[in-house]
């Protein structure tokens, strides 16, 4: 289910050459990088940047109100991460061409079914057992 | 007290002021401190062969957490709940003390209760009674061999237990509380526990080989950590000691691991050591100035020189004093205090009081969520999975009262076994009257039995 869809964001962007899905803790959901690759220092490291990032709103009195995307862009490599659900992030490695952007909106749909799959966030918890609550007294 | 000043600090704080005592008061001399700090000779050198284990110990965990087995481990076997709550539950359970048994348990809280969280985010469950679970059941693992955790080595070392006697004496009893245990968890979460089918079947395609850094390491360390338990078991420690086959095994898997020595050593918690040096002082302090023997005495005069009820009373004692202090010196203060007791009694007895004294202190941890717990509750906090403080005290304070309590009827039986017996018999007729009254009963009876239940579990998990 999760790995079809990375499929289809490939295909939708040609120019992605790995996805990294992980989250917030540093763990690797699933990635497109072969085993040859440290791929729990990669989910360690890609983590850290969005801590780090958040630290440092934190010393410039910042708000972080919600990230989006964290974008580091590079000569030839390029690296998009964008927030999925509460603590996931699907981190895209391009291949930077000349003139030309990444169009993520070809692949905003692919990203909320993700979401929807590896992460349910606390609003959702939240409702599901004042559900089973409600459930509860009725009986 | 850890919040406020490192324990540490602390604690070399406590064994500066000790030294003083000993020098200015005591009229000792500085050769005093290196013989609380490594014990004597004529000791065996106990506190060097303890941190030389826990050296040991802390590189060959810390280079296999590099390597990602224990998540790798964990995650293999959570697959294996084939989308059944209860079964995943118990795997739970069972990866909790398994774990826990070779790493101390801040260590394997810090690796489950984030694995966890990510695994209740992908199945859409709500993970706190899983947490919950985790984190009372680390103390089950912690009693399991005599490396599973710092008490147990500082006991073991002590009193000259070997791996294999620590394991049938202290070991089995926690298997034999383990699934009593985990019975008591699914009453309490049964109905909590549901996910949808989705969610294990996007669980099914998470990657475990992700957690690997590179499958040879993964085996390396595998294959470490075995042949250290075979030779624990097997090689008598007269002939080399386990801290010896510890650090050699360290050694090697450092060699051959190809990681860096340097980042491996930053790794090494050298607070921990630091606050067992002030910790040996200060108790070596107390035991020359007389405090320890006192205490044993007092101890051994509330006992009246029972044995049985001296094993009871260190059970709940160490029990209810680790609940509020650190269980490190509470262990370092009594182990003497034990050894004051049980002058004139045979070894095999003399070692049930260290037995003893290792359940209670690894145990009574989980009374309070003070100290280590504390910790679980900020990891759930931080993964934006926060538990209540309130429920995790309910919890562990009435879990951890139902576990003494089966150790208690287990230590009846063996010393007075009558009287075990009858205990046992009572408690299964009464357990027998209450499932046959709500299942075949009158519908009235049933109703007030159910809520009875209810309002059981609502005072523990609610």
């Amino acid at each position: 289910m999760v790995f079809k869809n990375i499929k289809r964001i490939q295909t939708a962007l040609p120019e992605v050459l790995h996805i990294v899905m992980f989250y917030n803790n540093g763990i690797i959901f699933q990635t497109t990088f072969e085993q040859d690759i440290n791929i729990p220092k990669l989910g360690e490291n890609i983590a850290k940047m969005l801590s780090h990032v958040q630290k440092l709103y934190e010393i410039c009195n910042f708000d972080l109100v919600d990230y989006k995307k964290l974008i580091f862009e590079t000569e030839n490599i390029s690296l998009i991460i964008i927030k999925l659900g509460e603590n996931s992030n699907l981190g895209l490695f391009f291949k930077k061409e000349e003139d030309k952007d990444l169009k993520l909106n070809a692949i905003k749909r692919y990203l909320s079914r993700i979401e929807e799959l590896i992460d349910m966030d606390k609003a959702e918890l939240e409702m599901k057992s004042f559900e089973e609550k409600e459930e509860d007294n009725k009986k | 007290m850890t919040d406020k000043l490192n324990r540490a600090i602390a604690s070399l704080a406590g064994a500066i002021i000790t030294y003083f005592v000993l020098i200015f008061i005591e009229g000792l001399d500085f050769s005093i401190i290196v013989d609380l700090l490594f014990s004597s000779q004529d000791e065996g050198y106990v506190n060097l062969h303890s941190l030389v284990l826990i050296i040991g110990m802390m590189i060959i965990v810390q280079i296999s957490h590099e390597a990602g087995t224990f998540q790798f481990l964990a995650i293999r076997l959570i697959k294996l709940s084939r989308g059944k709550p209860v079964l995943l539950l118990i795997l739970f359970c069972i990866i909790t003390i398994l774990i826990s048994a070779i790493l101390n348990n801040i260590l394997t809280v810090i690796i489950l209760i984030p694995l966890t969280i990510t695994v209740s985010r992908i199945l859409n469950i709500n993970p706190s009674p899983y947490i919950l679970t985790q984190a009372v059941l680390v103390n089950i693992g912690g009693t399991f061999f005599s490396i599973s955790s710092i008490p147990n080595i500082l006991i073991t070392t002590y009193a000259g237990i070997s791996f294999l006697e620590f394991f049938l004496n202290v070991g089995l009893i926690s298997l034999i509380i383990f699934p009593f245990t985990s019975l008591f968890f699914i009453f309490l979460f049964k109905k909590e526990l549901s996910f949808p089918e989705e969610g294990f079947k996007v669980l099914k395609e998470f990657n475990i080989w992700n957690f690997v850094q590179n499958k040879r390491l993964l085996f390396q360390s595998i294959i470490s950590i075995i042949t250290l338990i075979i030779l624990f078991i097997f090689v008598p420690s007269s002939l080399i000691t386990s801290d010896m086959i510890a650090l050699s095994i360290a050694i090697i898997l450092i060699i051959i691991s190809g990681l860096d020595p340097k980042e491996l050593i930053k790794k090494i918690d050298f607070e921990l050591i630091f606050y067992l040096l002030g910790i040996f002082i200060i108790s070596g302090g107390l035991e020359i100035t007389g405090i320890v023997s006192s205490f044993g005495i007092i101890l051994s005069n509330l006992g009246a020189g029972n044995l049985f009820l001296q094993i009871i009373m260190v059970l709940w004692i160490s029990a209810f004093l680790s609940s509020s202090i650190d269980n490190i010196p509470i262990t370092k203060v009594l182990t003497p205090v034990i050894g004051s007791m049980s002058e004139g009694v045979s070894l095999i007895d003399k070692n049930q009081l260290f037995y003893s004294l290792s359940i209670g202190a690894n145990w009574g941890d989980n009374l309070t969520p003070l100290g280590d717990n504390i910790l679980v509750i900020n990891l759930a906090e931080q993964n934006n999975r926060p538990i209540s403080f309130k429920q995790f005290f309910k919890l562990g304070f009435c879990t951890t009262i139902y576990q003494l309590i089966i150790v208690t009827i287990y230590f009846t039986l063996i010393f007075q076994f009558i009287i075990g017996m009858v205990i046992i018999i009572t408690i299964s007729i009464m357990i027998a009257i209450f499932y046959l009254l709500q299942k075949y009963g009158p519908n009235s009876m049933k109703i007030k039995i159910d809520k009875i239940i209810t309002k059981f579990k609502n005072i523990i998990i609610k």
